[in-house]
């Protein structure tokens, strides 16, 4: 269990270097901030302070290692456009987008366990063939066009709800719903193949031969079998939402770090940029962590193996 | 007379008319129609753009926003006007071509890299496989979005350096399974009397395993059409990827985006081409597992099977 654990994180780390060194260079490439930041025609001596300043005189290569031996201490340099360190800037963001995600996620399976449960225990009957068609059309959604459509609908056309921002209750339902959409889809249809499984399988005839009632059966024994697909996909659902939060920052101009990645690229804020792809990558290993420790805990037969 | 050479000399479409996969497409009214569906785009994105192209370009400020549903101003006006006065059906017809263009490309390009590498890194094992793994692995955890939206922003804008990216990010999906798949089909007693009969480690795995593996990549394939058509209009839809006079039906959305209060059908209308042609793919190539794989279906389209009375 413990070799098991140091062997994921050790490759986590890994795969977190990787990324960061992709994206050092990946930005740079992009052009450089002095573009954005000065008018064309600037004094030259003021665009050499700022270069100097930011550290964009020096080599690529002399660049990178200053970057890698301050970001191993945690300083992933100022922002540029923002008063603040870029890793302050990431952080500030991240817990609204944590929240959005964590109230996504929690509807989506909600929904998903309901649904996908319900067509399970209907199977092959007109209610099982409205839920998977609904879910495959929830699917086959564009995200950002579900957004549009939302705002054409419920702030434009009814006036209920407020196009953008996030201040009111009712700012969060179009974004939820947004990000909803594709785990939805996803998730409906694990959840019907592994209630199916568990409820075609031996010990559930047996129990249900003895009498026992079905709804407890179904919701207390069945859906604890079935978990564990559920939660093997969920990782990878999580991870999805980073996309989800980069359309709802630009549509509906909710904050977050989707937001904020998107404006420091436009920028070309490369401290940011770096800072907050770190930030989304450490936050996505340690929820695929949280994901294989939930397993291990759900299901006893891989403590065994 | 061995059955390989019995079914051959059979002609071809009536092979296929006569099989039961057939049969089961024809009491499947939703596989006909999302199949329906698919050849309609494909054959339109393919003939189309050559008939319309110019016209799709044409602007005409007097016709900006205009209403759809008339025709007055012709059939080209039929689902109205957009921003710049074009005609938003004939635009797209043209964008169908880029975003079938773009879909069919990457899934072409991640399946065939997926393959190849999956099955040499299955078979050979060894440093290799363990830095593939990896690579694989680093490519799985950057979300997608962001990744193609990072590299793609440091690229020209064109329909190559699209594919080419998102192409990339979808290898893993076809490596991972390749890999897994040609882990297990390698230890099979076959392989063994292969080696013992003296075919080479090249052989082997070309002629043996790969056709063993080839069919979960052709299944997998089939469903990242529907997933490759949405992400592709999500990067065009922020703006990254593509530029005008090149133009697909996420564009067009983010076209219209602006003037979502005056002019809702600019936005509507290629979103609901995207729902369409996404759900028809969905729907396609679920049925086909559900044919090909009657064990992982998702029995959407087979029958209830009902109990007989008595």
């Amino acid at each position: 269990m413990i070799t098991f654990l140091s062997r994921r994180l050790t490759s986590s780390i890994i795969t977190l270097i990787g990324v960061v060194v992709m994206v050092f260079f990946l930005a740079r490439l992009t052009g450089s901030p002095v573009d954005v930041f000065f008018p064309e025609g600037a004094a030259p001596e003021r665009i050499e302070a700022f270069n100097r300043a930011y550290g964009l005189d020096k080599p690529v290569i002399e660049q990178f290692r200053i970057f890698l031996w301050k970001a191993l201490q945690g300083d992933f340099g100022d922002s540029i456009w923002q008063q603040r360190s870029a890793m302050a800037a990431a952080w500030g963001e991240m817990p609204i987008t944590i929240v959005l995600a964590a109230i996504a996620l929690s509807v989506s399976t909600g929904m998903a366990i309901i649904l996908g449960s319900l067509a399970a225990v209907f199977r092959f009957t007109v209610v099982d063939r409205t839920i998977t068609f609904f879910s495959l059309v929830l699917g086959s959604m564009p995200a950002f066009w579900f957004a549009l459509v939302g705002i054409l609908l419920f702030a434009v056309h009814w006036r209920l709800l407020p196009t953008s921002g996030s201040n009111t209750w009712l700012a969060w339902i179009l974004p939820v719903a947004t990000l909803c959409l594709q785990p939805i889809g996803v998730l409906t249809q694990v959840v019907r193949g592994a209630m199916i499984d568990v409820l075609t399988s031996g010990f559930v005839r047996n129990a249900r031969a003895r009498g026992f009632n079905s709804r407890r059966l179904v919701f207390r024994h069945a859906l604890r079998n079935a978990a564990l697909p559920i939660i093997s996909v969920a990782g990878d659902i999580a991870a999805g939402m980073v996309n989800g939060a980069v359309i709802v920052g630009v549509v509906f101009a909710f904050p977050g770090i989707g937001k904020l990645i998107v404006g420091a690229m436009l920028a070309r804020d490369f401290p940011v940029l770096q800072a907050s792809v770190v930030v989304v990558g450490i936050s996505v290993i340690l929820l695929n962590l949280i994901v294989d420790l939930i397993y291990v805990l759900v299901d006893p037969r891989v403590r065994l193996s | 007379m061995t059955i390989a050479t019995r079914s051959s000399q059979i002609p071809p479409l009536k092979r296929i008319f006569n099989s039961p996969k057939w049969e089961m497409f024809l009491g499947s009214p939703l596989a006909i129609a999302s199949f329906v569906w698919l050849l309609f785009v494909t054959f339109v994105a393919v003939i189309g753009p050559i008939f319309v192209s110019e016209q799709a370009n044409h602007q005409d400020l007097l016709l900006r926003f205009y209403p759809p549903f008339t025709l007055d101003e012709g059939v080209s006006y039929v689902l109205g006007g957009d921003s710049l006065g074009r005609p938003i059906l004939l635009q797209l017809i043209v964008g169908a071509r880029t975003s079938l263009i773009i879909a069919a490309f990457v899934v072409g390009m991640s399946a065939l890299l997926g393959y190849a590498i999956g099955l040499y890194s299955g078979y050979f094992g060894g440093w290799i496989d363990n830095i593939l793994l990896r690579l694989a692995d680093i490519l799985h955890t950057v979300p997608s979005m962001l990744l193609a939206l990072v590299v793609l922003f440091v690229l020209d804008p064109s329909i190559t350096n699209l594919i080419v990216v998102l192409g990339i990010t979808r290898i893993p999906v076809y490596l991972r399974t390749a890999r897994a798949q040609t882990l297990e089909v390698r230890e099979r007693v076959f392989i063994e009397v292969a080696r013992a009969a003296g075919a080479s480690h090249w052989r082997i795995m070309t002629r043996d395993v790969a056709p063993m593996v080839f069919p979960t990549i052709r299944t997998l394939a089939m469903l990242e059409v529907a997933t490759v058509i949405l992400q592709a209009a999500s990067l065009t839809f922020l703006g990254i990827g593509l530029q005008r006079p090149d133009v697909d039906w996420g564009m067009m959305v983010a076209d219209g985006r602006e003037y979502l209060r005056s002019a809702w059908f600019v936005t509507v209308f290629p979103g609901i081409i995207i729902v369409l042609t996404a759900l028809a793919a969905n729907l396609f190539s679920n049925w086909l597992r559900a044919v090909e794989d009657p064990a992982q279906s998702i029995h959407f389209f087979s029958k209830p099977r009902r109990q007989k009375a008595e």
